[in-house]
């Protein structure tokens, strides 16, 4: 009965494709930047600090499609003619930084500072502190909330088939528009994109269980 | 070895140490005790310079701990890796063990030897294992913290931070979060080290250690040393009356 989709599956998943690769790249670049300037957030100078501050505020409290619109529109109006394509991802980078930021920091600031002073206390400095301490717990504390992060993200790329990117929900909307068939159609886009998402999903709890246990 | 003169320590605008003066020969044992709030656990902090005092001076064999004169007759802050440096031969041990809950007992052990002191990974685990074996747990080495209890724990804090050779140990209150069965198992350790000729400065609650163990006490209250001298001494024949008051809740407990 599904006929319209049936047909349709090849061109959808083709657009599946163009999904992952922007939801990789996007996702990885994002977290890269998340994670050094959530540490950056913590020991860094305070004039950073406060620059960072300023980024993580706008940036978390600014929908993504208005991100990406502005990259879209602002940045022709500045003389920049750049590829939307790197454009609106690099607008999906920023915003995703902004939540992996806060994060890393959160998992930073939880470790206990009495595990600090201890070890001060036996001579270690900042540098090996935070390598050999603070760093190796707070980076795996934080893997069940980035993995469901990256869950958000990958969802989010879907907005830019509203400034034009041709992937996923592009493809759908394409489709819908010559076959009328809707529900068939969003309902398989549906069911594509939780089959992107869940193993990630179940990944994050597996690893929140683990992370449990130790502690 | 450590000479503390007119210590006084600030936090913003609140006074927590004022006019602190006494002195630890090498080899002895002093035992602080005051009420909660006195300022004994910073100003043992303030020995290893994890608090940074504000007033006076601490010299630790003679040398200046955590600042430098600044060539104008005022003192300028010493480098992170010149206090690190010398924290590294001040030995501490903290009331909630701050063991790395990520790591294995050995790996604690080891951990400043092999980073800080540039030792090789077999030398350090040779120093770690003499030390676990010292403290009673040298079937504990692979284990991870979280597996141990708390007196377990505490020992291997206190293996952890002999393995870096310290002349002075410090100690914060090791035993108050513990329980009293386990408290025995650590000062055991204490006293053995204390018969060893360590240098070590104790804050603790436990009144009959003070009287045993230590070789001065020091009695702390709002910031200030109230009493000093002689632990069986002072604990028996208090002088004033804040002591009085201070001990009147261990009598029930403890034939002093």
């Amino acid at each position: 009965m599904p006929t319209v989709l049936v047909s349709s599956l090849p061109y959808l998943l083709q657009g599946a494709v163009n999904t992952l690769w922007m939801s990789a790249v996007c996702v990885t670049l994002g977290t890269v930047v998340g994670v050094v300037i959530g540490i950056l957030s913590v020991l860094a100078p305070a004039v950073i600090r406060w620059m960072i501050t300023a980024y993580v505020f706008v940036f978390r409290g600014t929908p993504v499609l208005v991100l990406m619109f502005l990259a879209y529109f602002a940045l022709p109006a500045f003389g920049l003619m750049i590829n939307v394509f790197v454009a609106v991802g690099g607008a999906l980078v920023l915003y995703t930084g902004s939540f992996v930021a806060e994060i890393t920091r959160g998992a930073i600031l939880s470790i206990p500072r009495g595990q600090v002073d201890a070890a001060k206390s036996l001579g270690m400095r900042w540098g090996l502190i935070l390598r050999q301490i603070i760093l190796p717990q707070a980076l795996k504390m934080s893997l069940p909330p980035l993995l469901n992060n990256s869950v958000i993200m990958i969802k989010a790329t879907s907005y830019a088939s509203i400034v034009g990117v041709w992937e996923l929900t592009y493809a759908a909307r394409e489709i819908v528009e010559r076959s009328l068939a809707a529900f068939q159609i969003f309902l398989g886009v549906m069911a594509i994109y939780f089959l992107i998402c869940y193993p990630l999903s179940v990944l994050a709890r597996r690893l929140e269980k683990r992370a449990a246990f130790i502690h | 070895m450590i000479e503390v003169k007119d210590l006084s320590k600030r936090f913003g605008a609140v006074s927590v140490l004022q006019e602190i003066s006494f002195r630890v020969d090498k080899g002895e044992v002093v035992v602080i005790i005051g009420p909660s709030g006195s300022g004994k656990t910073t100003l043992l902090r303030c020995l290893n310079f994890l608090d940074e005092y504000t007033g006076g001076e601490i010299r630790i064999d003679g040398e200046l701990l955590g600042y430098r004169p600044d060539g104008k007759g005022g003192r300028v802050r010493q480098s992170e890796a010149e206090i690190a440096q010398f924290r590294s031969q001040v030995g501490m041990v903290f009331q909630s063990f701050n063991l790395f809950p990520h790591r294995s007992v050995l790996a604690n052990v080891t951990m400043a030897p092999i980073h800080v002191k540039g030792l090789s990974r077999r030398e350090a685990t040779e120093i770690a294992v003499e030390l676990l074996r010292k403290v009673g747990l040298e079937d504990k080495v692979n284990e991870f913290p979280a597996r141990l209890s708390g007196g377990q724990q505490q020992r291997v804090a206190i293996a952890r931070a002999l393995a870096m050779h310290p002349k002075i140990m410090l100690f914060d209150e090791v035993t108050s979060a513990l329980d009293p069965e386990l408290v025995g198992e650590v000062l055991r350790v204490m006293r053995q080290l204390a018969e060893e000729g360590m240098t070590m400065v104790i804050v603790t609650h436990e009144m009959h250690f003070a009287r045993d163990v230590g070789g001065k006490l020091i009695f702390i209250d709002q910031g200030r040393i109230v009493e000093e001298g002689v632990p069986r001494e002072v604990l028996a024949r208090p002088r004033t009356d804040r002591l009085r008051t201070f001990l009147r809740r261990f009598t029930e407990e403890y034939f002093l």
